[in-house]
């Protein structure tokens, strides 16, 4: 997956809404547009010696490099909405990608939405996942490949 | 929201000035490299060489004077934005409210309106600071209705919004009002139970104040569903996109064109300084 992979049309509709309570009352946010991949790849950077996993949003922002443990990430300046995952692999221990690395993104996701302080990251974080599974687990003809 | 005449013309004096300064600059620079020697032959070489002189004695104040005033121009022609580009966001918004709303023959489209609020830190608002941020409107759809003048507040804790503008703009998401699986929002008139004016007010995020004073002008019914995008441009927050009408529900379906809306003003918009 080293080109770019381009979610489909009607991807934000496939990502699940967040339920609120704002003050007494109930409402049902959904992603926004901006915080909606419209693409994912992944791939070993050679310089890096990592494993990054890439979403592409609309428009362009700066992005700043948050470092964890053997787990860094690459969140946008302004918007706090993910860009990037880079994965030591070396660190982590991971001798085949495709099935740990995913396994590794999947739990630093699931952990990142549970600590998400705002509803937007959690619906980004939301739909940067769905995006990941739409990449790799769901039908090729489902989405459309491109550099 | 401004009118377009007081838009274009406002644009159109900057751009002259934001000219006129860049050709000044560069005519001082010029005479700097001119040779203003008074050995002159004729009395229009005698006029040149004076011109001349006299240019090259106000250069350099001339220059960075003439320079700021350039660019100080340039940059709230910028704030102000092209004519052109407000025209386009206006069409874009014409487009939202008709693919929306288009499926109700009949009923008069100023009941079904979409506005684009642009977020400004600082105003001139009587309920609170001046700082406080603020949702500002810039632009709504269709002829009538344009002079909208209600402001909300904008604070980034999501919960106490102001207004359904304020909801959006602090939940950074795509919300509908009411929600699918809630009860709609009552209907009101200016001469409504106060009851049920107060259940208005908790429904759609509004304050009871406001809601009285424009009921006082308002003669028809009062917007009763909602819906509305965040617009961001290159990843700062610009503003809010909110279209609301006085029937019961706005359809989840409305939501593709929302997105599509709110992409194509976050790429429009990109020449605009908050």
């Amino acid at each position: 997956m080293k080109t770019w992979v381009h979610v489909p049309e009607d991807f934000a509709t496939r990502v699940p809404p967040s339920s609120e309570s704002i003050g007494g009352v109930q409402v049902t946010v959904f992603v926004s547009p901006f915080d909606s991949p419209t693409a994912v790849r992944g791939s070993f950077n050679q310089q890096l010696e990592r494993f990054v996993v890439e979403f592409k949003y609309h428009g362009n922002e700066k992005t700043e490099l948050e470092a964890h443990d053997r787990i860094a990430l690459r969140l946008g300046k302004k918007s706090r909405r993910l860009y990037a995952i880079e994965l030591d692999t070396q660190a982590l221990g991971v001798s085949e990608i495709t099935v740990q690395v995913v396994k590794a993104v999947t739990s630093k996701l699931e952990e990142m939405r549970n600590n998400a302080p705002d509803v937007h990251q959690r619906l980004n974080l939301r739909a940067v996942s769905k995006a990941l599974e739409l990449a790799q687990l769901g039908p090729r003809d489902d989405v459309d490949s491109g550099s | 929201m401004r009118n377009e005449w007081l838009r274009s013309w406002p644009y159109k004096a900057l751009t002259l000035i934001h000219r006129a300064a860049t050709v000044i600059v560069l005519l001082l620079a010029a005479s700097l490299k001119a040779d203003a020697s008074t050995d002159m032959k004729t009395g229009f070489e005698l006029v040149q060489a004076t011109v001349l002189g006299w240019a090259q004695s106000q250069a350099a104040t001339g220059i960075f004077a003439f320079t700021l005033l350039g660019g100080a121009a340039h940059l709230a022609r910028r704030m102000v934005g092209s004519p052109g580009t407000w025209k386009a966001v206006h069409s874009i918004l014409d487009y939202v409210q008709d693919q929306i709303f288009s499926l109700e023959p009949g009923t008069p489209l100023h009941q079904h309106r979409v506005t684009l609020f642009q977020y400004k830190k600082l105003a001139l608002v009587r309920r609170r600071w001046p700082w406080s941020g603020w949702l500002i409107p810039k632009e709504r759809s269709g002829h009538t209705t344009r002079r909208t003048k209600t402001v909300f507040c904008a604070p980034d804790s999501p919960q106490q919004p102001d207004g359904f503008a304020g909801l959006v703009w602090s939940t950074r998401g795509v919300v509908f009002l009411p929600g699918k699986d809630v009860a709609p929002v009552p209907q009101i008139q200016q001469h409504s139970a106060e009851g049920l004016q107060h259940e208005y007010c908790r429904s759609t995020f509004s304050d009871f104040r406001w809601l009285q004073r424009r009921l006082q002008h308002a003669s028809g019914d009062q917007p009763r569903a909602f819906c509305g995008v965040p617009i961001e441009v290159e990843g700062a927050r610009w503003g809010v996109l909110v279209v609301d009408s006085t029937g019961e529900r706005i359809e989840e379906s409305a939501r593709s064109q929302l997105e599509f809306s709110a992409k194509a003003l976050s790429t429009i918009l990109e020449g605009v300084l908050v």
